[in-house]
Order: C-alpha cells, then sequence, then structure tokens
C-alpha cells in the first residue's frame, strides 16, 4: 500500500526540503543590521550621513573673508547667504583650507559670480506673486525711474551686492517700526479716496498718519516730486504686524542716484563728479557717512523729529511696560494685538529658568546690562540689592562707606562671609 | 499637453509605470482565470468542461512563467528582486507578492505533475537516449503506476484545485488591491478595484482559453467539442456582463457622489480616455461582444460553424476589452495629476526597453512556450482516443 | 540681453557648479566635519520638522538650485521645487512651475492689472508621520529614521516605482541612472553634522525654517506656537510633518 503512496511523499518531502532551504538561504541573504531599529537596514542610515556637504554655511565663509561678511551683515541682503550668488563653494573652500593634495586646480577651485543682471534678477524681476515690500524692479522702469541710457548696464555698475542699497544704520539695529501698507499694496491703481473716506475699510497706517509733520515739510520739497517715503526709507516687512523700518541719509545712497557715470543721463537728475564735488577729499576720509546731508538736509525734509511727532519717547523699551501693563487698547490703536509677542514670545524668556535669580542672571547681567531693560526697569536691581547693580567701576574705592552706612549684611547677599578676607 | 490652465508636479512630467505594468495584471488575469476554469472540472465536476481542463491548467502555467518578465523588465533595479522576500515589509501591500506568486506556481505545478503523472510515465517507458534521462527526472524516477495511485493523483489534484481557487483570486484580486489601496491616486482609489480585477481576470482566462480552443481545432482541422464550447462561451458572457456593469458601477459611483474627484476624472475620461476608454473599451469592445454573445447563447438557431466563429470573435474582443481595460486603469491613473490641476502624457515609445515591441514579444511568448508544453503535456486528446 | 543669453548663462553657471563639483566630489569626505554616530534611542530625542511661510516667498529659486547641487538631482527631476499660483479677477487660477523653478520666474501669467492674489509655495518630500511611501515599500527600503526623517536604503531599492505611486504630494522619482526611487532626504548628510538642510541654507528669505520638533525652546516651535498653519492635503491622513503659513485652499 505504501509503495502507491510513494511518490507523493517523494514530491512533499521535497517540497519541504526546498521550503526550508529557502528559509536558510533568506536568512542568510538579509543584511546584518536589518532590523535593528525598524523594518530597515540600520547601516543605510549611517551610509545617507557620509553624503558629503557641498553648499558652505556663510559662517565658513566668514573665516576667511571677515570684512566682506561683516559688510555683507550690515546692509540689507544680510538675510542673502553666499551661496546663493557665489555657488557651493565646497571646492573652494577645500582648496584654500589646505586641502590642495586632492588634486583640485586654482582654476576649480574659483568661485562663482552672479552679479550679472540675470542674476540680480530671479530675486528681482518684478512678479505679482512677489510679496509687496520685497524690492523688485521691471529692468525698463527701473532704468527709466533713474535715467540709465545705456542698456546693456549692469546692476553692478550702482549697487554693491554686498552692500546694495548703503544703508546708513546696521540693518540689525534698524527700528522695528508697525506695518505701513501702500494702497498698491492691495489695489492695482492708487485709489482716489484715502481709506479714511471709505466705509468699513480695514485701519491703514500711512506715514503722515504719525509723521505729519516731516511729511509735510517733505512735500515741499522738490524730491518729493520723483519719490517717496519709501525710496530711501526701505521698508521691510517682517511678520503680520510689524517689520524694519531703514533710515537712510548715507552718501553712497544719495549717490546711487547723483552720481555722473557714463551710462547715466548727463543731467537729469542732476549728476555731481565724486568725490571732486566735495573739493576736499579728506572729509570723506573722515567717514562721515552723511555727508551730503551736511549741506543739502533742506532739500530733503527736516531731520529731527519734533517730542510731539514721535510717539513713544527715547527710554520707550524700559518704559512701556507700565503703560502696557495699564491697558492694553491704548497700544491697540496702532498695533494689532498680538504685536507684544514679537518681543515677548512668552511670559518669562526661557533663559530665566530656576536658577535664573540665585546664579545666573549675574553672568549676563554684567555682561550686558541692557539686555535687562528690555523687560526690567534700570533700576530693577535695587529692588533686591539694594545698591547698582552690576557694581560701578569704582566701588573698589566707595564700597567702604555704603557698607558703613548699609551694614555687612548686604554683602552676604551674593558673597560667602569670607569674601572680605580675599582682599583685607 | 499643458493648456495655461493646467499644472503637473514637476516630477509628474514622467509615468513611472509603463506599459509593462499594463501587461502584468493582464498575463496574471489570464493565469487565473484560466485556472479558475479548470477548476470548475476539478472540484466542482462540471463534466462538460473535461476536454479542456487540462488545456487550462498548462495555459495557466504557460502564462504564469512569464507573469513577472514585465515586472522585471519594469524594474530599476531587476537583479534585487529577491529582496521583496528577503526582506519584506509586510505593511506593503505588494511586500507578499513573492510568497503569493510562489505558492501559486507550487499549487499550478504539483496540479500539472499529478494530472500528468500517468502520461509520463507512459512516455517514460516508450522512449529512448536522452529523452528518456529527462522523463525520467520529470517522473522524479519513480514509475509505479496502478489503479490506487491514479485514485490517489485525483483526489490530491481535487485538493489542489480546492486550495489553488482562493490563492488564484488572491493572486489577481491581489493585484487589483495594490491600485486600489493608493489613496493618492483618484482614478485608482476604490474598493471595488480588486473585485473588478477578480471579474476581469475570469473574463480574459475564459476568452483566451475559448480563443486559443477554437484557434488549435481550426490548426488541426479537428472539430471542437461543441458542449464544451458553447457551456464556455454562456460562462463568458455571464462573467462579462458582471464584470462590465462593476467597472460602469464604479464610475457610476464616483460620479453620482460628485466630489471634487469627480470633476477631476470627468476630465479625464472627457479627454485623455475618451477613446481608449468611452469609445473603444466601452462600446466596441463591451457591447460588441456582449450583443454577440446574447446572440450566440439566447438564439438556438444559428448554424454552429458562424456559431463557433462569433463566440471566437467575441472572445478575441474581450482579451482586447480587458487589455484595455489595464491600460486604462493603469496609464489612465497615472495621467490625472495629483495637484488636481492637469494631465500628463504617455506613450510607451515602438523600440524602447519598455516599449511597444517588447510588449507585443512578452504576450506572444506565452502562447509559444505553450506550444511546447503541449509536445510534454500533450492537452487534447490524440486523434485515435477520440470517442 | 536677449533670452537664448539668458539662458545659456544661468547653464553654464549650473554646468559649471556641477561639473567642478562631481570633477573632486571624491575629495572633500576628508574635510567634511566629524559625523557623530548616534544610536537609535539617541536620534530619537529629535524630531525634525519643516516648516514653509508662503508669505515670505520670492520665488527665487535659489533653494532648487542648491538642492540640485547638493544632492546631485538628475535633470527634470526635483526634491524640492516652487510652484506660483496666480489668480485673477474672474477666478481663474493658473498654476506654474517652469522647470521647478530653477531659474526663477520671468514674467506673470495673467495681466498684471487682472490679478487679484498670487503667491508662491514652495514644495519638497513632507516627511509625514504616516507617510504613503513608507507604508507602501515591498522591501523596507524606504524607512522613519528615528529622528523623523523618511529616507530611503538606495542598497536595497528594486526601483518598482509604487512609493512613486503613493505619495500624494509627487515628490517622489525614479533616479533612472541607478534605477532607484529618490526624494528630499532633509539633507540628512548635514543635518548630522549640525548644518542646516541646504535649500534652507539658500533661503534669502527665511521663508524655510527646519528644527526639532522635539524641542520647545527651537525657532520652529516657537513659531508654530505662534502663527496659523496648514498642511498639504490633511485629508490623506498623512499627517505631513512640513507645516506650512498662509496657505490658500488652492493649494494641493
Amino acid at each position: 500500500m505504501l509503495s502507491n503512496k510513494k511518490h507523493i511523499i517523494l514530491v512533499f518531502s521535497i517540497l519541504l526540503f526546498l521550503l526550508t532551504a529557502g528559509i536558510v538561504v533568506r536568512k542568510a541573504m538579509q543584511p546584518d543590521s536589518y532590523g535593528f531599529a525598524g523594518n530597515y537596514r540600520w547601516d543605510a542610515n549611517q551610509e545617507i550621513m557620509k553624503q558629503p556637504v557641498l553648499n558652505q554655511n556663510s559662517k565658513t565663509c566668514s573665516e576667511c573673508h571677515e570684512s566682506i561678511y561683516n559688510l555683507h551683515e550690515k546692509d540689507a541682503h544680510y538675510t542673502v547667504p553666499c551661496v546663493d550668488c557665489h555657488g557651493a563653494g565646497n571646492v573652494h573652500v577645500a582648496f584654500f583650507k589646505g586641502d590642495s593634495l586632492n588634486g583640485i586646480t586654482k582654476q576649480q577651485a574659483y568661485l562663482e559670480k552672479e552679479f550679472k543682471l540675470d542674476g540680480c534678477l530671479l530675486c528681482h524681476q518684478k512678479l505679482v506673486a512677489r510679496p509687496a515690500d520685497f524690492p523688485q524692479i521691471v529692468k525698463d522702469d527701473h532704468y527709466k525711474f533713474l535715467h540709465v541710457t545705456d542698456p546693456k548696464t549692469q546692476c553692478i555698475q550702482c549697487h554693491n551686492p554686498h552692500e546694495p542699497i548703503f544703508l546708513l544704520t546696521d540693518v540689525k539695529n534698524s527700528r522695528l517700526h508697525p506695518i505701513v501698507y501702500k494702497c498698491t499694496e492691495c489695489h492695482s491703481k492708487t485709489p482716489e479716496k484715502s481709506p479714511k473716506e471709505v466705509e468699513n475699510h480695514p485701519t491703514i497706517f500711512e506715514c503722515k498718519d504719525c509723521h505729519a509733520e516731516i511729511t509735510a515739510d517733505f512735500n515741499s520739497k522738490p524730491h518729493s516730486k520723483y519719490i517717496d517715503c519709501r525710496t530711501c526709507h526701505l521698508y521691510h516687512k517682517e511678520n503680520e504686524t510689524t517689520g524694519r523700518i531703514y533710515k537712510n541719509g548715507n552718501a553712497k545712497f544719495c549717490l546711487l542716484c547723483h552720481e555722473k557715470k557714463s551710462f547715466r543721463d548727463e543731467k537729469y537728475p542732476p549728476k555731481i563728479e565724486w568725490p571732486n564735488h566735495v573739493g576736499n577729499t579728506s572729509i570723506i576720509s573722515k567717514s562721515d557717512e552723511k555727508i551730503c546731508l551736511n549741506c543739502h538736509e533742506d532739500k530733503i525734509h527736516q531731520m529731527h523729529l519734533s517730542k510731539a511727532q514721535n510717539p513713544h519717547s527715547v527710554n520707550w523699551k524700559s518704559e512701556h511696560k507700565d503703560i502696557a501693563g495699564q491697558s492694553k487698547e491704548i497700544c491697540g490703536k496702532c498695533h494689532t494685538s498680538n504685536s507684544c509677542q514679537n518681543c515677548h514670545m512668552k511670559s518669562k524668556p526661557s533663559s530665566h529658568t530656576a536658577d535664573w535669580k540665585k546664579d545666573l542672571h549675574k553672568v549676563s547681567g554684567a555682561k550686558n546690562p541692557s539686555s535687562c531693560e528690555t523687560c526690567h526697569k534700570r533700576n530693577s536691581c535695587y529692588g533686591c540689592h539694594k545698591l547698582d547693580m552690576p557694581h560701578p567701576k569704582d566701588f573698589g574705592e566707595t564700597h567702604k562707606e555704603l557698607i558703613e552706612v548699609k551694614g555687612k549684611e548686604l554683602c552676604s547677599n551674593c558673597h560667602k562671609e569670607d569674601f572680605c578676607k580675599t582682599c583685607h | 499637453m499643458q493648456t495655461p490652465d493646467s499644472f503637473v508636479f514637476p516630477n509628474e512630467l514622467h509615468t513611472t509605470w509603463t506599459v509593462m505594468i499594463v501587461l502584468y495584471p493582464y498575463i496574471t488575469g489570464m493565469v487565473a482565470g484560466a485556472f479558475i476554469v479548470s477548476s470548475f472540472y476539478h472540484v466542482f465536476g462540471m463534466e462538460k468542461l473535461k476536454p479542456i481542463a487540462k488545456f487550462a491548467l498548462v495555459s495557466s502555467l504557460a502564462f504564469l512563467c512569464f507573469a513577472t518578465v514585465p515586472l522585471l523588465n519594469h524594474l530599476g533595479r531587476p537583479d534585487r528582486a529577491f529582496n521583496i522576500m528577503i526582506t519584506p515589509n509586510f505593511n506593503s501591500a505588494m511586500s507578499g507578492f513573492g510568497f503569493v506568486y510562489l505558492f501559486y506556481m507550487t499549487i499550478v505545478v504539483l496540479e500539472i505533475w499529478f494530472s500528468y503523472r500517468a502520461e509520463l510515465i507512459d512516455k517514460y517507458l516508450k522512449s529512448k537516449g536522452i529523452v528518456k534521462k529527462i522523463y525520467w527526472t520529470l517522473i522524479l524516477g519513480n514509475t509505479t503506476v496502478n489503479e490506487y495511485t491514479k485514485a490517489y493523483d485525483t483526489k490530491i489534484v481535487t485538493i489542489l484545485a480546492a486550495f489553488g481557487i482562493p490563492v488564484a483570486c488572491v493572486l489577481h484580486g491581489y493585484v487589483g488591491f495594490l491600485f486600489g489601496s493608493i489613496k493618492a491616486n483618484l482614478w485608482w482609489s476604490t474598493p471595488l478595484m480588486f473585485i473588478i480585477f477578480i471579474f476581469s481576470a475570469i473574463v480574459s482566462g475564459l476568452a483566451v482559453l475559448i480563443f486559443l480552443y477554437q484557434f488549435v481545432h481550426w490548426l488541426r482541422r479537428k472539430p471542437v467539442n461543441q458542449d464544451s464550447y458553447e457551456l464556455m462561451a454562456k460562462w463568458l458572457w455571464g462573467f462579462m456582463i458582471i464584470a462590465v456593469v462593476l467597472e460602469l458601477m464604479e464610475v457610476l459611483s464616483i460620479s453620482y457622489e460628485n466630489t471634487e474627484r469627480w470633476e477631476v476624472l470627468r476630465q479625464l475620461i472627457n479627454g485623455k480616455l475618451k477613446i481608449s476608454y468611452v469609445y473603444l473599451q466601452i462600446f466596441v469592445f463591451s457591447v460588441g461582444p456582449f450583443l454577440i454573445l446574447s446572440a450566440t447563447t439566447l438564439i438556438k438557431s444559428i448554424p454552429i460553424k458562424i456559431k463557433n466563429t462569433m463566440i471566437w470573435g467575441a472572445s478575441m474582443m474581450l482579451l482586447i476589452q480587458v487589455l484595455l481595460m489595464r491600460w486604462n486603469v493603469v496609464i489612465g491613473g497615472q495621467l490625472v495629476s495629483k495637484s488636481m490641476r492637469g494631465f500628463t502624457e504617455y506613450f510607451p515609445g515602438y523600440f524602447d526597453k519598455e516599449g511597444l515591441l517588447v510588449s507585443a514579444g512578452i504576450i506572444l511568448v506565452p502562447f509559444l512556450l505553450l506550444k511546447l508544453f503541449d509536445i510534454v503535456f500533450p492537452f487534447f486528446e490524440r486523434p485515435g482516443e477520440i470517442k | 540681453m536677449d533670452k537664448i543669453e539668458r539662458r545659456q548663462f544661468l547653464k553654464l553657471g549650473l554646468y559649471t557648479t556641477a561639473g567642478v563639483m562631481m570633477g573632486s566630489l571624491f575629495a572633500f569626505s576628508r574635510t567634511d566635519k566629524e559625523i557623530d554616530y548616534k544610536s537609535p534611542e539617541d536620534l530619537s530625542k529629535f524630531d525634525w520638522g519643516f516648516l514653509v511661510d508662503t508669505t515670505r516667498c520670492i520665488g527665487c529659486g535659489a533653494c532648487v538650485r542648491a538642492c540640485k547641487v547638493e544632492n546631485n538631482v538628475p535633470d527634470s527631476y526635483f526634491r524640492t521645487w516652487v510652484e506660483r499660483y496666480e489668480i485673477d479677477k474672474n477666478g481663474r487660477v493658473r498654476v506654474d512651475s517652469p522647470n521647478g523653478a530653477l531659474e526663477s520666474f520671468k514674467d506673470d501669467n495673467f495681466n498684471e492689472a487682472e490679478i487679484v492674489k498670487a503667491f508662491f509655495v514652495p514644495k519638497l518630500c513632507n516627511h509625514c508621520y504616516d507617510s504613503a511611501c513608507t507604508q507602501v515599500c515591498p522591501v523596507g527600503a524606504t524607512y522613519e529614521s528615528p529622528d523623523g526623517v523618511v529616507l530611503i536604503d538606495k542598497e536595497r531599492c528594486v526601483g518598482c516605482g509604487y512609493c512613486v505611486q503613493a505619495c500624494p504630494y509627487g515628490c517622489r522619482y525614479i533616479d533612472h541612472e541607478k534605477g532607484v526611487a529618490d526624494k528630499c532626504t532633509l539633507c540628512y548628510h548635514r543635518i548630522q553634522k549640525g548644518e542646516a538642510p541646504a535649500c534652507v541654507n539658500a533661503c534669502p528669505r527665511a521663508a524655510r525654517i527646519f528644527g526639532n520638533l522635539k524641542d520647545p525652546e527651537s525657532k520652529i516651535r516657537k513659531i508654530l506656537n505662534l502663527r496659523r498653519y496648514g498642511t498639504l492635503k490633511p485629508d490623506l491622513g498623512t499627517n505631513p510633518k512640513c507645516y506650512y503659513i498662509g496657505l490658500d485652499m488652492e493649494v494641493k
């Protein structure tokens, strides 16, 4: 009987053998690190990490090109990383860091420079989709506006890409300013009515709303016919509620329009020879950046805000706490409700940990006392320390008197009892 | 082309799944369909289908051998194909493919081996030289054949066939599931997809059997077995109705739901797929065979010769219908941009690696293989054996 | 300067950079910073996320160019790209991304006066928490790393293309040269060395923000706590980890 089933048994034993062999082979073929951290080969993770970094960080560039980097950090292009114009730069860095052994020639290490018109237009070509506060041009209009006669003129002939608009103030120290809209940011044409005349129009601030005196003055001057506030006071929207406004009065900025150059219309706008115009070139070397304004201030507008015109006093940063604390509605007249959050992301800065009060704050307080003043009043140290903190420079001489008046306990707030012994 | 108002994601300009992926479900469809037909006899004991049961089984194997060829041709790294069994990710609908395919292959091979064992032994005994060696290997050196072994073999074939039906459905329904489970694709993502694939598989299986059965008998100038031929035609008629209705119901339900998705698919059906889907797949190659098969089934008075030709024609049309359906699903789905704003273009090219010439080759080779199989595993009774 | 010249210039620049880069690729592995190989447990302290502020994007394409060079992305495929949406006063929507914005955008598609709203949307792999591509990879070649980046093991990928089909965002492609799938890795090689991804590094407007979502002090967390944001195709349940500020309903 069994002999009749023999072939069946044979076939199924072969199958069983193949199955076992299959399982063994499969196990043997699985990569070693498979399943170590999940249903994948863990080594792959390490392999991916090994890919070389090509695009260089601007910090790396600053290690060698510090002066250019600092200049670049100061002006409007400060957010533009070096790689955008100069290419990845990995070969360049490798070569000049002394890795010339690996066969890179100086030719290869040469960096690309996209300072030509097309390179600039990648960002600055006028497109409706670009945010309206971003500086952008239609080439022809821009040349017309500046009376550039030679159509082959390159951007770099007026603008230094590292310092494109010659800002007077360091861009990072420029003023935080509530958002100012231009009508054309929403409307395609400048409307005839002012927003106040339109029912239910969202609140709009224009320059003249707060700076009426200056705008009126400016409007009486010849410049007002050709440019508006924002031509000089570049405005850069930072988020939904605030932006930065750049002061400008730098001589180089004025020269963008008024310097005599071969590719420009000779007469209009009025041109000067630079630096011959000044006569005595030594004045320039004094690095007086506002040199034009020294004589031509009256052509623009009055330069000093009168007290009544500036809504906030000089010490506003430290003083506003009291007013804002009383009623936020006052702020709401100009600022949107979450403007406060731009500085006060939280109720307390992250650095103010549990140890902050005890030890940590003295380090940063000593290093940069003004950083406390963002929120705290100048004299708030006094509340705990009962004396000016950090100790004034002449504290070595004056502390004797102070202790006589206030007693030794004052020192033991911070110092150990035997602290005096270190000197005495 | 891109019209001004249309947009496709930049990476979508290239169609990832080519005509190869159209062929794969087409071929597995025929595998599964042919196997199920052979099981009608083996499991459900439909004696009328006996003349084609073995033929169905062997053609199933012939197609099965080539089902993976288009896939391997399409893979970016065919040398790594076995990764799917070495390190499968069972979250993936595709990962079970290797196992299901292998399991199904085993069942078909075993079933064929058991059904042809007696004949193979017979041939072994009659042959000489190297051929004898080959037959010896095929029968695994065991020549015991008697009433008992035959009884055992029949029993095992029945069990295997019974196992095979769900596996065949899984193998092919699974291909449908591969498509139906892609939520990112508007045209594929429907739970109906795998049901449609199973039914269209049976249609293509039946159609290819009818087509070949008649074709082979014409070549051999022999009459077909009219009973089984007409029975298959009836089955084909029934299954094609179910398959086509399901296909239409799917589109109907999407259109009736009238979501954002229909807005896009409407444009697809009226635009890129107008010829291949609406005109060809539905009107010519679905309605056409339906009318023909209705006539052959319902009208008794048609002369046999004309009737058989009509059935044969209808089966050929249905083979094309299923191929069109695969094309419209696989390619059609990829034409729709995931941005829902436009459509891409696809043409496989004539002589490309994944072009039309290669495709034609891949479709034709299983038929040649079938011819080869006929020598080893004769499907139809020899002239002398006809009752 | 006419169009051809402009294109040539750009191409030249691109090719030179690429050529120089390729020629000496092998050379730089030594100069790279040391990689700190972390264990899966240490890596899981990170959860890298991405934030795109569409209101800041100027569509210059610096990110696309940087990505192409950094990752040697084949022509006409993109790991990141920038789309432009323009809606005119009749409500017609025009979306385009010429060559992925590799060479920025040239002109408005509608007449300037007709456009009522227009903006750019940079796109990249969303590194979804429940990514469809990881789910469907049959060979375990696509995986989510412990620090939450969806990556591809190019030594195991078979190039079946199933992941390309499964990604609802069109972020994947098949690299036909290598025969494997490819996509944004969030510059995994950079972030492990403490550098920002190449696109973030290149963005001149800080429209792309990258950071550790598990760190409450990270910039990305702070902005996410402050601003209103959305994700792409949230209805598909992929839970993208690439957040968008200023999304419009037209963006899909």
